[in-house]
């Protein structure tokens, strides 16, 4: 299969009273698993539903290779996978007959075509021993799992993911990384998420946006080189907390025996006891995002 | 296109069919067509073609109103269960989608009708009397597949409007608007609102092709708002064009040419219905029996006569047959003239009872029976007799004046024309002997 290229020049959205939930955005995107990382009204559903061609821009375009997405929605649909943040399914449906539906909705063809495909797909997700469940019983898990399996029944070659594991237990978005890291070798696999470890466990690049702006993109080691030296943990009273928090900006906080261990971003920190750490992903992301709030402020 | 048709609409059909089905209300419903159908079939006194009428009122009425908030929320569904984003991402054509939905809604309303028709009729062959004109089940066999047309036609158009406009609107209220249409076609007198009933057999050409051009209109529109590549291809809009012009026309043909005048306007049927029972003779009439010999109640100068109403709405009315057949029978060597007058807007159904149980007196029905408010307005006869509710019997002598106007529960009515006849005919205690119905 010959690898795919998203090319996104100046695309920005503007709702009707005003609202701009994407400025202009210039990305480019090839194989691998893409984390689209922000905090919440940071525009990453926005930009997934524009690349899902349910949504048109405002301004700009993309390219996927050759097709522009808006004047060739058929096409791109055809090599599209799409699970949305919050989305419902047919409650009266087993499993099965659901994933039939969107079987035949994906224009898989004749019958026997069509339970090939949601077999595969149960196969999986892990979910073959649910297939005569109703939709309506599932618990969140199963049903996100059902949701994946409804993107991979075409076999995308694009597969768009917002919040794949927001609100489910470890096991299960242990099971749902592992997948989205394995269906990252088969295409361009687009994640959007505000849980910094899901990306730590599948992105190859990450693209940090904040109210519609995009801070950075590159690789997760480049986000994370970014505050090289600039992570430290402290061990702390918690009467001291207050003006710790006042003077540096939190990546965490960890209860220990005795006390209270934080970390930090700073370039320097003047406290007895501190001491530099590796930076995570998670501090990168906290790094640009404050760094923009400082820039906006000072603006 | 048939390839489309097996891969795509009609799997989409089946299970938007299996939704309905599955669901609470519809299962519910499902359970009530299915009891109406008992209780209809199970009725006393109940023929096949009673039975059919019956179902296809309650086609166009009972399920009528339910297929537009059925439909109308099914086309909100996506929107309701938060599927919309998930469905359109999919490669499908939003025109096939809605035509595949509609179908499933459709199907599964048929269904309904199906069952109810099905119980109806199951009952009437193992409870009801064979018919007395020979037919035997084949009779109830034709009248359950008339049943089900007649029923699927309004079910039809209901459907469509119902499904489309709530689509096209993005709003299940819409349905609102095509239920008060509805509810003043049932309503209304006039001669338009027989052009405008849709439940009605001799509209159902034009009807069809307009419910044909609302769902390609809509479908052609769900095409242009999905914006695919192709949505410029004329075909779908075309077709709705050339279903709703020839519709149209057909119904505006309709209106100028082949409909009657309503009949109830008619300067006889007015004149008919300004008579009055008050001047003590009763208001005469020239109607076609079951044989098709016009009856009048000059045919019975001299001898005492008997005139019952009854309705195949009316179930109990359906005891004026059965006293006025005793009657015919007991006093038929003292020449007692016998007529039952069939209030209905179906001009058959009267003939097709009468032939179905084996009636020897004639049975007319009243042509100028319309939609009306109450009773006594709904036809010229029950005007000119001032009949407000049945059972209504009405004996008089040989020179047609009015002896006795017999309004009474269903089970003293064949004691009490007795009672009137044999007082008429001399104070002889006994009409026929071995009265059966006694």
């Amino acid at each position: 299969m010959t690898s795919l290229q998203i090319e996104v020049k100046q695309l920005s959205k503007t709702y009707e009273g005003g609202i701009r939930a994407l400025q202009p955005l210039d990305l480019s995107i090839g194989d691998g698993v893409y984390a689209l990382l922000g905090p919440n009204g940071s525009g990453k559903t926005t930009f997934m539903r524009i690349l899902a061609t349910l949504l048109e821009p405002t301004t700009g375009t993309a390219h996927i290779d050759d097709l522009d997405i808006q004047r060739n929605r058929l096409e791109v649909r055809r090599m599209l996978g799409y699970l949305p943040q919050d989305f419902g399914l047919y409650p009266t449906l087993t499993v099965a007959e659901q994933l039939d539906y969107m079987a035949v909705l994906c224009d898989l063809g004749s019958v026997s075509q069509r339970k090939g495909a949601v077999d595969r797909c149960l196969q999986q997700v892990n979910m073959g021993q649910y297939a005569n469940r109703k939709v309506g019983g599932l618990s969140g898990g199963m049903r996100q799992r059902l949701g994946i399996a409804q993107a991979l029944l075409n076999q995308p070659r694009l597969l768009i993911i917002d919040e794949p594991t927001a609100g489910l237990d470890p096991e299960e978005r242990i099971r749902i990384r592992s997948l989205l890291a394995e269906l990252g070798g088969h295409g361009i696999v687009i994640l959007s998420t505000h849980i910094v470890a899901d990306v730590e466990a599948t992105a190859d690049r990450v693209c940090v946006l904040r109210f519609g702006v995009n801070l950075f993109t590159g690789t997760v080691d480049e986000l994370v080189s970014r505050v090289q030296g600039k992570v430290w943990l402290l061990d702390v009273e918690p009467a001291e907390l207050p003006a710790i928090k006042e003077q540096y900006t939190f990546t965490g906080v960890y209860r220990t025996q005795g006390g209270l261990q934080v970390r930090v971003l700073a370039d320097e920190v003047a406290h007895t006891g501190a001491r530099q750490v590796e930076p995570n992903l998670e501090d990168g992301y906290i790094g640009e995002v404050e760094r923009a709030r400082a820039a906006a402020a000072e603006a | 296109m048939l390839l489309r048709l097996k891969h795509r609409i009609l799997p989409l059909a089946g299970y938007e069919m299996l939704t309905y089905l599955r669901g609470g209300s519809g299962l519910a419903a499902l359970v009530l067509c299915f009891t109406v159908g008992m209780v209809i079939g199970a009725a006393d006194g109940a023929t096949a073609s009673l039975v059919a009428y019956r179902l296809g009122r309650f086609g166009a009425i009972g399920l009528g109103f339910l297929a537009l908030p059925l439909l109308a929320a099914g086309a909100r569904r996506d929107y309701t269960s938060g599927a919309s984003d998930v469905i359109q991402s999919r490669p499908q054509q939003a025109h096939e989608l809605m035509l595949a939905r509609w179908l499933g809604g459709f199907l599964f309303l048929l269904a309904l009708q199906v069952a109810a028709a099905v119980a109806a009729f199951t009952f009437l062959l193992v409870l009801g009397d064979a018919p007395a004109d020979g037919t035997g089940p084949r009779a109830s066999l034709l009248a359950l597949g008339h049943a089900i047309v007649v029923g699927a036609l309004p079910l039809l158009f209901l459907s469509v409007i119902g499904y489309c406009v709530a689509d096209l609107l993005q709003n299940v209220l819409a349905a609102a608007i095509i239920a008060l249409y509805w509810l003043l076609v049932l309503l209304g007198r006039d001669y338009l609102s027989r052009v405008f009933d849709f439940s009605l057999t001799q509209n159902a050409l034009a009807y069809v092709l307009i419910s044909a051009g609302v769902l390609f209109a809509a479908m052609a529109v769900a095409r242009y708002r999905q914006k695919l590549a192709n949505y410029r291809r004329p075909n779908v809009p075309v077709l709705a064009a050339v279903f709703i012009v020839a519709g149209l026309g057909l119904a505006v043909r309709f209106v100028l040419v082949r409909h009657d005048p309503p009949l109830h306007l008619h300067p006889v049927a007015i004149k008919v219905a300004s008579q009055t029972i008050r001047s003590e003779r009763l208001p005469g009439f020239w109607l076609p029996d079951q044989f098709g010999k016009r009856v009048q109640l000059a045919d019975y100068a001299g001898a005492p006569l008997v005139v019952g109403f009854w309705s195949p709405a009316e179930p109990e009315s359906l005891e004026t047959l059965r006293a006025l057949a005793l009657v015919h029978r007991e006093y038929a060597d003292r020449k007692v003239g016998v007529i039952g007058i069939c209030i209905s807007d179906d001009m058959w159904v009267g003939r097709r009872v009468a032939r179905e149980r084996g009636y020897e007196f004639p049975m007319v029905t009243d042509s100028g029976t319309h939609w009306a408010e109450d009773l006594q307005t709904a036809s010229p006869l029950t005007e000119a007799y001032e009949v407000s509710y049945l059972p209504a019997v009405f004996v008089a002598d040989g020179g047609r004046n009015l002896v006795r106007k017999l309004e009474t529960v269903p089970q003293s009515l064949l004691p009490a024309i007795r009672t009137e006849l044999d007082r008429l005919l001399g104070g002889v205690a006994t009409g026929a002997q071995g009265r059966p119905g006694s």
